[in-house]
């Protein structure tokens, strides 16, 4: 029930991370114009649809639902000029990691080892902020991890087995 | 019918808040032919607008202006209190618990606790009684005044089977300010789950359709929302004379008053007097003692989550409608002094996703979070002592969009507190553990202070309180507070009723005065 203040401090953290991430593209031999310069929005959105499945892979979960939240999540990040570049910044590392330029296309155990090794940066906890919205409050993974949500709708839990557990001991 | 009242009338008395202080306060007023103007800040909804999206609503009743946590309060977000008709009723669970004798005499039943600021409440319990007896029945709760109690949702039942496990024994459904059977022109609770995302159906208690509507309908009240009260002004006599507030238009009003009763909650309350400083009272008024805005409790909070063996669908029915009271009590071997109560609790996917404490994502987090359905949690909240320096003070520099100083929450946990928390967290362990949990995680650190209390303490002595024992300034006679703020130490119960029960006492109180021309 108090998912939602959280929200609220993510993006009371955001400015303050986007801060912290344009210093982690002082790499050498990484130009900032050259990382955007190879950034294709078909390319974004793959890479970020792969990004949504490596993070939360839940069983039996429709591919669209990972499509459908990538394009929101680009939507949304694309209304702000500092997440957008966040965004873009954030896969062209991922990108620069791979051998040949293109994390998407790794095998999932390459991929997963490059998101291990960059877990702790700020990109991938603002992504993973964002994400996580999109994902939870989708009511096809509600439905598959067994959340009701709006019981207005549906007439209450009153007859709708707000008291039916079963497995209790007597 | 709703009545209206110019501003140059001196004779109406504004109350600061339209929630469980304010708004009781101006019915319990207005009902008895006194004339009040209500002042709130937030907008007002219709039923219509109540929906069951957690989302949407935290939109809708939330305090959004700009707070600065330090310490131990949250950053971005230190407090969770809102801004709208009926205030914090509207996000309210409804848990309707008395404070107990004891706790109303901390410093005599503790003793000398190092670095709090512990004192005795100026009454006993006994003097509360009545008023908790006119408060529970005004607000419909349930295991009071031969009011059925609700049926347990499947948290509770998890929550009941574990703690007689271990041999709790004092569990029930909670005194809930949520109808069980229609009463008062409102209906049964139909379990929909959302409680704080405010009652869809009005089961619940909630001053935006109970003690405001009923105000409006005697003939003495006006309420005005969108209407942010920013400076209370004083006569040479050291009264206070008017309310400079601006208007949904963003325009400075003065509503002239023959008394003014705040209930802003915490933060608010104190900052208006904090602003409201003048040349007698550089401090800010009703602050001769120095004692306004320190003292700010909270609860101690921290909530365990049990992955059971079966289905629970945690967030089906009335959210905190179970407790174990067991360990409520006072006893000093357990490490701490006060008690705590074990609640019910339901989270959503999406919080889960983000607080609990393991790796948050991958296929190990995704395959616990398919597990949802069989959640069930608990929340542990004690007893938070008074220490001087946690407190409410306002930003040298920082303005909000009104152009008011903006506040800034200071907390630290005593540790007392952690000492607390660390037992219930293991007391919740056990309860779910008896029951064959899978994985069981701790939920700690996390929350923001939804229980805020303390910062006009009442007491006898003006040298170390703020108000008297019925929450008027001991600086200035026209001046009352009405919400938590009065607190002197808070118990560990829902501090809702009270607040309720209090008002009422202030009520009686503010009449016989009126009657004397006393105020």
């Amino acid at each position: 029930m108090k998912q939602l203040a959280t929200r609220r401090l993510f993006l009371m953290t955001g400015t303050k991370s986007l801060i912290a991430f344009t210093g982690l593209l002082a790499l050498p031999g990484l130009s900032h114009s050259a990382i955007l310069l190879s950034q294709s929005p078909e390319h974004v959105l793959r890479s970020l649809i792969r990004l949504l499945e490596d993070l939360f892979p839940h069983k039996d979960l429709s591919k669209q639902v990972y499509i459908d939240a990538g394009k929101m999540m680009l939507r949304s990040l694309s209304q702000s000029s500092n997440d957008d570049r966040l965004l873009q910044e954030g896969i062209a590392q991922l990108d620069a990691m791979a051998h040949d330029g293109d994390w998407s296309a790794l095998t999932e155990q390459q991929r997963l080892s490059i998101l291990e090794n960059i877990q702790d940066t700020t990109f991938f906890s603002v992504l993973r902020n964002t994400a996580v919205q999109s994902i939870y409050r989708d009511p096809r993974v509600w439905a598959r991890v067994g959340y009701g949500g709006n019981a207005l709708q549906q007439g209450g839990y009153l007859t709708r087995g707000f008291n039916d557990i079963d497995w209790l001991p007597e | 019918m709703s009545k209206t009242y110019s501003l140059d009338d001196n004779s109406v008395i504004v109350v600061i808040g339209s929630g469980a202080g304010g708004g009781t306060l101006s019915n319990a007023l207005a009902r008895q032919g006194i004339d009040v103007v209500c002042l709130e800040a937030g907008r007002r909804l219709e039923m219509a607008d109540i929906i069951n999206d957690e989302a949407e609503m935290f939109g809708k009743l939330t305090w959004l202006d700009e707070r600065i946590g330090q310490g131990d309060a949250l950053a971005g977000f230190p407090t969770w209190t809102c801004k709208t008709v009926g205030g914090t009723t509207m996000h309210w669970t409804a848990a309707c618990p008395r404070l107990q004798a004891h706790e109303m005499q901390a410093r005599t039943s503790y003793g000398n606790v190092e670095n709090t600021s512990l004192v005795d409440w100026p009454f006993p319990l006994s003097e509360l009684d009545p008023y908790y007896d006119r408060a529970e029945n005004m607000m419909g709760v349930t295991g009071t005044h031969n009011i059925e109690r609700l049926p347990g949702n499947n948290n509770y039942l998890v929550l009941e089977a574990g703690a007689r496990k271990v041999g709790y024994k004092d569990i029930d459904t909670n005194n809930m300010a949520i109808n069980s059977a229609p009463r008062d022109g409102r209906p049964g609770c139909q379990q929909l789950g959302f409680c704080s995302s405010g009652c869809a159906v009005a089961a619940k208690w909630s001053t935006l359709y109970t003690e405001i509507s009923k105000a409006e309908l005697t003939g003495h009240f006006e309420l005005r929302p969108e209407c942010m009260a920013v400076k209370l002004n004083t006569n040479k006599h050291g009264r206070v004379s008017s309310v400079l507030y601006l208007d949904r238009q963003g325009k400075l009003q003065e509503q002239k008053a023959r008394l003014v009763c705040v209930a802003g909650n915490v933060v608010e309350t104190t900052r208006l007097l904090l602003n409201s400083k003048t040349s007698d009272s550089p401090a800010g008024l009703a602050n001769s003692s120095g004692e306004l805005g320190r003292n700010y409790m909270r609860h101690a909070l921290a909530a365990v989550v049990g992955l059971m063996p079966g289905e629970v669908h945690l967030y089906k029915g009335a959210q905190f409608a179970g407790v174990v009271k067991d360990e409520t009590r006072h006893d000093s071997s357990r490490g701490f002094v006060g008690g705590f109560q074990i609640t019910t609790v339901p989270f959503t996917p999406e919080f889960f996703a983000r607080n609990l404490p393991m790796r948050k994502w991958g296929k190990k987090f995704a395959s616990v979070l398919d597990n949802y359905r069989n959640f069930a949690a608990l929340m542990i909240m004690g007893e938070d002592p008074p220490q001087a320096d946690n407190r409410i003070t306002l930003h040298p520099t920082k303005k909000d969009h009104y152009g008011l100083p903006v506040p800034v929450v200071t907390y630290n946990n005593h540790p007392n507190t952690i000492a607390m928390i660390n037992y219930g967290v293991q007391a919740g362990h056990k309860i779910y553990a008896a029951l064959g949990a899978k994985e069981i995680y701790d939920l700690v650190n996390i929350f923001p202070g939804t229980h805020n209390m303390g910062t006009a303490r009442i007491g006898n002595d003006p040298k170390t309180s703020v108000c008297n024992p019925w929450g008027q300034s001991h600086d200035i006679n026209n001046l009352f507070i009405s919400d938590g703020s009065f607190f002197p130490t808070v118990g560990c119960e829902n501090p809702t009723l009270t607040i309720v029960a209090m008002t009422l006492r202030q009520a009686d109180y503010l009449v016989g005065q009126l009657k004397q021309d006393a105020v």
